[in-house]
């Protein structure tokens, strides 16, 4: 390990490596600030280039990019409510709402060193594991991928804003979403209609984008409701919100460090990814929280514990995938065809032969992320006044980049059309008291759960999802996230009626 | 003397009973859709429909139920419990942060369009149409122009931004990325 650690140090300060970081970091940023162009399209476009490179500096470059997209992510989620990637998703959900109320650089600000906590927290766990990562990993099959699916979508709706039914509903409708197109088992084609197009099945991207992009372009056109006093703020006000930021962070250490467990054990399990855990940190960032009815309205809290969790994710999401070859998340998926378009195959040659290119991941990814804090510290008195620009000039400017976004995912207009009635759809259901969040989920987890389910039927039978430790376990804990809080609203009720009868006996004496 | 919590149990008990048709026929619509899914969901293999079958039915379930509750008020306040934020608990006075308005001049009051529902979506859907049929490059100036002069838009900022946008999408996606 510590070979390793000095050879990658050796490469990254051998000619100009050192400036590929910065390179990839900008290059994150100006990809990850794309609705639709996130890190996996970046990294995506970005791998024909280093074909003649060596392997080192191929993967530092790719690294750093992951780094500035997570971060881009969260600008566009915080300032236009339009989430670079999915992982950014959980962040709109206080962050717009924050930049709203005038407090973009503070969100910014979060964002920014919440992601540089989470991802530090994230790779030092890969260092600290990576010797029994390999046993580790052995322990998650089909059952526990399955029963962390649902659980972790019915814990996405108990955690939405409104209704708990509607919370419920919105999460199927992402199910059958994901049910589009070739099974993955049968290979039949199902819900197409009869169109090629659909037996690709739909792109969560474009639906993700047309849910909050859109659907919050068109609410901003036709409720424009930025109140004047807040369009302007000066520089000074701008470092004040940064203070207040950074003033968050040291305020919620626990928050911090939760999100970023959280984050990096969500990264471990692959096929899951980003995007559930940015939820599940924010899920029970709210849970535990005395006040949770703050959440979704603009609650520092709510970006500190997504963001931290979204970065802290990769350090996770490398442990499946250069021990054994599986990708935690769609980025690292692609990072997983550029090992074999080096050359370098995944598992026990990689952490034996090619440690030096595990340490220049890491090292890539920490520049990168301390890199992103400050750019986005520096420039979040630049970028915050895009969020109180007019409705009249920003949504239209949203609808050609989001919908642009939308067809940069497989070059077919059919996904621009996607994107649209996605968006038509999102506002629909927002005005009738819908959460849009848990649409998304159920889709990025409904081919995982669905796999899975089919798996564990055809191998281990359905009695493996209640003999096997583990998935007892999260379905245990899912239990008691549902009936926590029913407990406690019964509890409150009582409290309620035994004050009203007291109020009553007050009043008749 | 016992102190009264600030509840959502509470608060739900004496939410007045209103219905809602807008959320009901949303409910409508998706029963429509589920109706039309079955008998399609039916003709799969045993392998291919087994979640989706399973997701039909909690989905009918669901939505019936969601339908009692718009439909009905006083089925909606006797399962309370589910309509407001299901995670909620009273709630402790946190200070918050402040906005910190500084002496800057404020932005002068609108004089564009404020747009209707209707509008908006179609002038969405006219740009998705656009897009998918003519190609980004042509339908974004066309759609930027258009727009902005249709919301009164001041001229210096509608040009400026057509020309950002349409340099943007030329040189960087078409040209550079190569979408095409």
């Amino acid at each position: 390990v510590i070979d390793g650690m000095q050879d990658a140090f050796q490469t990254l300060f051998t000619g100009n490596n050192y400036l590929l970081p910065l390179l990839g970091t900008v290059l994150g940023l100006i990809i990850g600030a794309m609705p639709g162009l996130g890190p996996a399209a970046g990294i995506a476009l970005i791998i024909p280039i280093t074909y003649g490179w060596e392997p080192e500096e191929a993967f530092l470059l790719m690294a750093s990019m992951i780094g500035g997209t997570s971060f881009a992510g969260s600008i566009t989620a915080i300032l236009v409510n339009t989430p670079g990637e999915s992982s950014n998703a959980a962040t709109l959900l206080d962050g717009y709402p924050m930049a709203k109320n005038g407090q973009a650089s503070t969100a910014l600000s979060i964002s920014a060193i919440s992601s540089a906590v989470g991802a530090i927290f994230g790779l030092a766990v890969f260092i600290a594991v990576l010797p029994v990562s390999r046993a580790m990993i052995l322990k998650i099959s089909y059952p526990e991928t399955f029963v962390i699916g649902v659980v972790g979508l019915f814990i996405i709706a108990l955690i939405s804003r409104g209704s708990l039914v509607k919370g419920l509903i919105a999460g199927g409708l992402g199910f059958m979403l994901s049910f589009v197109g070739r099974d993955l088992i049968t290979g039949e084609a199902r819900y197409t209609f009869g169109s090629l197009f659909l037996e690709d099945g739909i792109d969560y991207i474009a639906i993700l984008i047309g849910l909050f992009a859109l659907s919050e372009a068109i609410a901003l056109l036709v409720e424009p409701d930025v109140p004047a006093e807040q369009r302007k703020l000066g520089l000074r006000a701008h470092w004040r919100q940064i203070g207040d930021g950074v003033r968050v962070c040291r305020r919620y250490p626990r928050i911090l460090l939760q999100s970023s467990a959280i984050g990096t054990l969500c990264g471990i399990i692959p096929g899951v990814g980003g995007s559930v855990s940015s939820f599940m940190a924010y899920a029970a960032a709210k849970q535990s929280a005395k006040d949770p009815e703050k959440f979704g309205t603009g609650d520092p809290r709510g970006v500190l514990a997504s963001e931290a969790a979204n970065d802290a994710k990769d350090g996770g999401a490398l442990i499946p995938t250069v021990a054994l070859g599986l990708p935690g998340s769609p980025v690292w998926a692609v990072i997983l065809g550029a090992f074999l378009v080096h050359g370098i195959a995944p598992g026990q040659e990689m952490l034996t032969q090619h440690l030096d290119v595990v340490f220049l991941i890491i090292l890539g990814l920490l520049i990168s992320n301390v890199l992103t804090s400050v750019f986005g510290l520096a420039l979040s008195p630049m970028l915050a006044p895009i969020a109180k620009m007019p409705g009249v000039y920003v949504s239209p400017v949203i609808f050609v980049i989001a919908l642009l976004g939308a067809y940069t995912i497989g070059l077919r207009p059919g996904d621009i059309i996607i994107a649209m009635l996605a968006g038509i759809l999102g506002f629909v259901l927002k005005r009738q008291g819908f959460s849009l969040v848990p649409i998304v989920i159920g889709m990025i987890l409904g081919q995982i759960v669905e796999r899975s389910l089919g798996q564990t039927m055809l191998t281990l039978g359905p009695t493996a999802f209640f003999t096997r430790p583990i998935s007892l376990s999260v379905l245990l804990l899912g239990a008691l996230a549902f009936s926590l809080p029913l407990l406690r609203k019964r509890r409150s009720k009582r409290g309620s009626r035994a004050a009203d009868r007291v109020e009553k006996d007050e009043a008749a004496r | 003397m016992i102190r009264r919590p600030s509840t959502s149990a509470t608060r739900e008990s004496r939410r007045p009973s209103v219905r809602r048709p807008g959320a009901f026929g949303i409910d409508l619509v998706l029963l429509a859709i589920i109706l039309l899914l079955l008998p399609q969901t039916l003709e799969l293999g045993a392998g291919a429909r087994r979640f989706p079958l399973i997701m039909l039915a909690v989905m009918a379930l669901l939505v019936l139920l969601d339908a009692a509750m718009e439909a009905f008020p006083a089925v909606r306040r006797r399962m309370g419990f589910l309509e407001a934020d299901f995670v909620e608990v009273a709630s402790l006075d946190v200070p918050e942060l402040q906005v910190q308005p500084d002496d800057l001049p404020a932005e002068s009051a609108r004089t564009f369009r404020v747009l209707t529902v209707w509008q908006a979506l179609a002038w969405l859907t006219a740009l998705g149409a656009g897009m998918s049929y003519f190609g980004y490059v042509v339908t974004t100036p066309v759609f930027l122009g258009l727009f902005f002069l249709w919301a009164r838009v001041p001229l210096r900022v509608a040009i400026g931004i057509t020309l950002v946008m349409t340099c943007l999408n030329y040189f960087v996606f078409y040209d550079f990325l190569g979408l095409r």
